[in-house]
Parts: C-alpha cells; sequence; structure tokens
C-alpha cells in the first residue's frame, strides 16, 4: 500500500540528515502506530509522505504510484484540530472536498452523513470554539475522511487531550478503523496508546532514522483494556520502551 | 450605556471646565464656548448640512473606496509574490515619510480647485494604514493550516481564497477604524488649503472672519461624521468577522 524506498532527507538548514535510507513498507488496512522520542523525526516521515518536504532522494510508492505524480491522495490530521475558525464545522468538514472542486451540495450532504455517524450532527451550524476538545478531534478526523484516502496520516492526534477523554477517543478511533477500512499510520510516543491501537508498532529511536524495529501486536480486535496488561504484551511493552530508551537525551 | 459610562463622565467634564473657561476668557474669536459652537451649528444648520458636509463627505468616501482598493491591491501583490513585497514595501513607507498637507497645495496646481487633488491628498493618507494592516492580515494565517490545505491538493488560489483572505479581514477592519478618521482629516485639511466648499473650507472661511464659533462648528460636525463612519463599520465587522479573537 505504502512503500518507502531508500528514503533520505535532510532540512536545508541541517548539515545531519534526520533520515537515511529508510526502507519500510505498510499493507492495506493496518493499524501502524510509529513511536519514537521526540524530535526523532516521526513527524518528518509525515511530512515527507505528505509532499510537505521532498525527499533528497529515494521514492515514495502509494499503490504502485510515486507519491510525486499524485495530488490529494493522503489524509493527513495533524496534532493540533486545526478547524478553520471562521467556517461552521460543517464547512470545516467539507473542506478537503470543496478544494478537490466538487459541487457543494453534495458535499455537504457527505459531510452531514459522516457528522451523524460522529455524534455530530447537533454541532454541525456550530463553530471550533463551540466544541469541547473530544468534539473538535472527531470532526478533524471527520473531515481528515472525506479526503476520500485510503491511507490516514494521524500525528499524535489525541496528545492534547485530558486523559479521560483520550481513552474514549482512542475507542472510538479503534471503531471507526474496523467499519473503515483504512490504513491508518499513528504517530505517538504514548507506548500504551500505541500497544492498545495498533496491528502493529515501528518503534525507532535512532537519530538519523536507518529503519523502524517492527512489532507486531499479538491481540485480537475488539480489544480491551485488560488485554494490554497480559504477560507477552507487557514483555512487548518492556521491550518498547528499553528501545526508546536509548534514544533518549537528557 | 453602562460601558460608556466613565468616557460620558469624562466628557461631561471636559466641557463643563471648557464651558467655565470660555465664559472666564469672555473672547469668543479666542476661545468659543461649547454652547455658542451649538448655537452657530443651529443657525448654520442649512449651509453646514446641506452644502459642505454633503462636499466633505464625498471627498472622503470617495478617497476611502480608491485607498480600499489600492490598499487591498497593494497587499494582495505584495503576499503574493516576494519580488513584489521587495519593490514596493519600501516605497509605501517613503510615502509616509512625506509631509503630504505640505505637498496639498502643489497637487490643487496640478489638478486644479476640483474634487480629484482633495482626493488624492485622502487616499496619500490613508492608503497606507489599509495597505500594512491588510498584507499583515495576509501574512498571519498559520503555516500548518496552510500546508494542511495543500495536503487536500489545494492551489495557490484556493489557499488565499480559503484561508488568507478571511484570515485577513479582522485586520482589514482594524485598518477601517483608522483610516475612516484619517480620511476625514485628509479631506478637512485638503479643503483648507483650497476648495470652494466643504467643512474644511468652512471653517477656514470662519476663521477670516474671526468667527471663532464658526470656526470649530464645522469639525465638531468632522468629528460627529467619523465617529458615525467608525461605528457603522462596526456594526458591520461584529456581523461579518464574528470569529475575532478566536484565530
Amino acid at each position: 500500500m505504502l512503500e518507502f524506498k531508500n528514503v533520505s532527507f535532510k532540512y536545508e538548514e541541517d548539515p545531519d540528515f534526520i533520515i537515511r535510507n529508510l526502507n519500510f513498507n505498510v499493507d492495506k488496512g493496518e493499524f501502524i502506530s510509529i513511536v519514537g522520542p521526540s524530535g526523532c523525526g516521526k513527524s518528518t516521515v509525515f511530512r515527507l509522505i505528505c509532499k510537505l518536504e521532498k525527499a533528497f532522494e529515494g521514492d515514495i510508492i502509494l499503490k504502485d504510484k510515486n507519491i510525486n505524480d499524485l495530488k490529494g491522495y493522503i489524509g493527513y490530521m495533524p496534532q493540533n484540530d486545526l478547524l478553520i475558525p471562521w467556517r461552521t464545522i460543517l464547512q470545516n468538514v467539507y473542506l478537503p472536498l470543496e478544494v478537490k472542486g466538487e459541487n457543494l451540495k453534495e458535499a455537504q450532504v457527505q459531510a452531514e452523513k459522516m457528522l451523524a455517524d460522529f455524534g455530530l450532527e447537533k454541532y454541525k451550524n456550530k463553530y471550533p470554539k463551540d466544541l469541547s476538545g473530544g468534539m473538535r478531534q472527531r470532526a478533524s478526523f471527520a473531515r481528515t475522511l472525506l479526503t476520500g484516502a485510503e491511507v490516514l496520516l494521524l500525528d499524535e492526534p489525541f496528545s492534547a487531550l485530558d486523559a479521560i477523554t483520550r481513552v474514549s477517543m482512542q475507542e472510538w478511533l479503534i471503531d471507526k478503523w474496523l467499519a473503515l477500512d483504512k490504513t491508518i499510520l499513528f504517530i505517538t510516543h504514548d507506548v500504551e496508546e500505541a500497544l492498545f491501537l495498533s496491528t502493529k508498532i515501528f518503534v525507532t529511536s535512532e537519530s538519523p532514522i536507518r529503519k523502524f524495529k517492527e512489532i507486531k501486536v499479538p491481540l485480537n480486535y475488539p480489544r480491551t483494556r485488560s488485554m494490554i496488561d497480559t504477560p507477552p504484551i507487557l514483555k512487548i511493552k518492556e521491550e518498547l520502551i528499553n528501545e526508546l530508551k536509548k534514544g533518549v537525551k537528557l | 450605556m453602562k460601558r460608556y459610562r466613565s468616557s460620558i463622565i469624562v466628557a461631561i467634564l471636559f466641557f463643563a471646565i471648557w464651558q467655565a473657561l470660555a465664559m472666564y476668557i469672555d473672547a469668543m474669536y479666542i476661545l468659543p464656548s461649547p454652547t455658542a459652537i451649538l448655537e452657530k451649528i443651529w443657525e448654520l444648520k442649512d449651509i453646514l448640512f446641506l452644502v459642505h458636509l454633503p462636499a466633505t463627505l464625498l471627498i472622503t468616501i470617495e478617497g476611502l473606496l480608491i485607498s480600499i482598493v489600492l490598499g487591498v491591491v497593494l497587499a494582495a501583490a505584495m503576499n503574493i509574490s516576494e519580488r513584489i513585497q521587495r519593490a514596493l514595501y519600501p516605497i509605501v513607507i517613503v510615502t509616509q515619510t512625506v509631509p503630504i498637507t505640505a505637498l496639498a497645495p502643489i497637487f490643487i496646481l496640478w489638478f486644479g480647485y476640483g474634487i480629484w487633488s482633495k482626493v488624492l491628498v485622502t487616499v496619500l493618507i490613508t492608503f497606507f494604514p489599509i495597505t500594512i494592516n491588510v498584507y499583515d492580515g495576509l501574512r498571519s494565517t498559520r503555516k500548518d493550516m496552510e500546508e494542511l490545505l495543500i495536503t487536500y491538493g489545494a492551489s495557490k488560489k484556493d489557499i488565499f481564497m480559503k484561508l488568507k483572505f478571511p484570515a485577513s479581514l479582522p485586520y482589514f477592519f482594524s485598518a477601517l477604524k483608522m483610516a475612516v478618521p484619517l480620511s476625514v482629516v485628509g479631506a478637512a485639511v485638503s479643503e483648507w488649503l483650497g476648495a470652494q466648499a466643504g467643512l474644511g473650507y468652512f471653517s477656514k472661511r470662519m476663521m477670516t472672519q474671526m468667527d471663532g464659533a464658526g470656526v470649530f462648528a464645522p469639525i465638531v460636525i468632522l468629528s460627529l461624521a467619523a465617529l458615525i463612519l467608525v461605528e457603522i463599520i462596526n456594526i458591520l465587522e461584529n456581523k461579518i468577522v464574528k470569529w475575532r479573537n478566536e484565530v
């Protein structure tokens, strides 16, 4: 579905590479969490996939096509909900369709349906300021889905939420992923979140990132919180934490 | 009303002191009292409101409209192209270092006593805050929002229309609130320097007649006109830019 082939990248102002000859492959329908210490370049991987940065060398392939030949192919959900304050929730949610030049009325119908699925129909004519953090993230996710992209990149979407909202948003996200047949790449620095959500975890602690250590999460869906407290998962958790510790500079 | 209570108290105090001082000095040609000015406005109401106020308002509104178009176009051009920005920005700043009121007589020499010499003075005074504010407004959009739109496949035009333009509206309204009083001043000053009608012209004519209250009467009307225009902009702003302070 998504493949990195020998991708290297460095920021212009930076002498050192942040990503060096990175190869990885994501299969259709997977839920992959990328875990790594802050500043290691996880978000840069997303920026490369979105073409917000250009790879120094190497290719990024999405469904057998080089992303350089594609436009509007990805569903990117940034850390901050980035809902536009002067647009209502409905107008925010259909923005990707509007940019694609689709008929506004049809876009509106699709967005309304999505908001109803997400339990936000009552808020469609409200402005972002009128919504709680969790609702805003749900609206932002609805907007991401309306890009129509098969691959969704979620960059620490729940990091700004309080602990309780965060837990329920994680469960909500799993439900949506199970229902929607999407491939998700999810950045987090929370090991438990990664274990609870993903089919596979990509972990890195080195800089530049040369490869991801891939760890499969041996759990079925639907999942419960207690499942991540079982001995095999706790062992993976320990392994992950040890891997992450290597890259932490105090 | 409660909101304005303190400013009303200050205004009443100010006018009371002025009235007392004027009565003490007792020389109308130096310091006319507020009541004398009001009497004068009443006495000359027909000519002030039907002849001179429309003349000044015409210059003000025309100057303001041209300034808005010029300011917005300049700001948009500077935002779209860095080369244009580098070429124009210093020139826009330099126009403000020129003492425009001192240039007004030359404009009258060039364009005659008609309306355009005065409109030009008004434009030169008012386009600056509009240009600079709208330019800042267009630059105020968050980079991450722009990037999000790029991931949707947005063109430069999409980003301008859906993000930059609406984001600049609060700045545009702030600029207008600055520009309106300036345009009234610009119109009045240019009339003062050479005109056949208008409140500035009227004030100057009263000056030559040593009529203190007559000098102040059009000034009071000018201030009221500016106040009303700013209030209209406030109402429009509250209707259009509901999200202000939330970006």
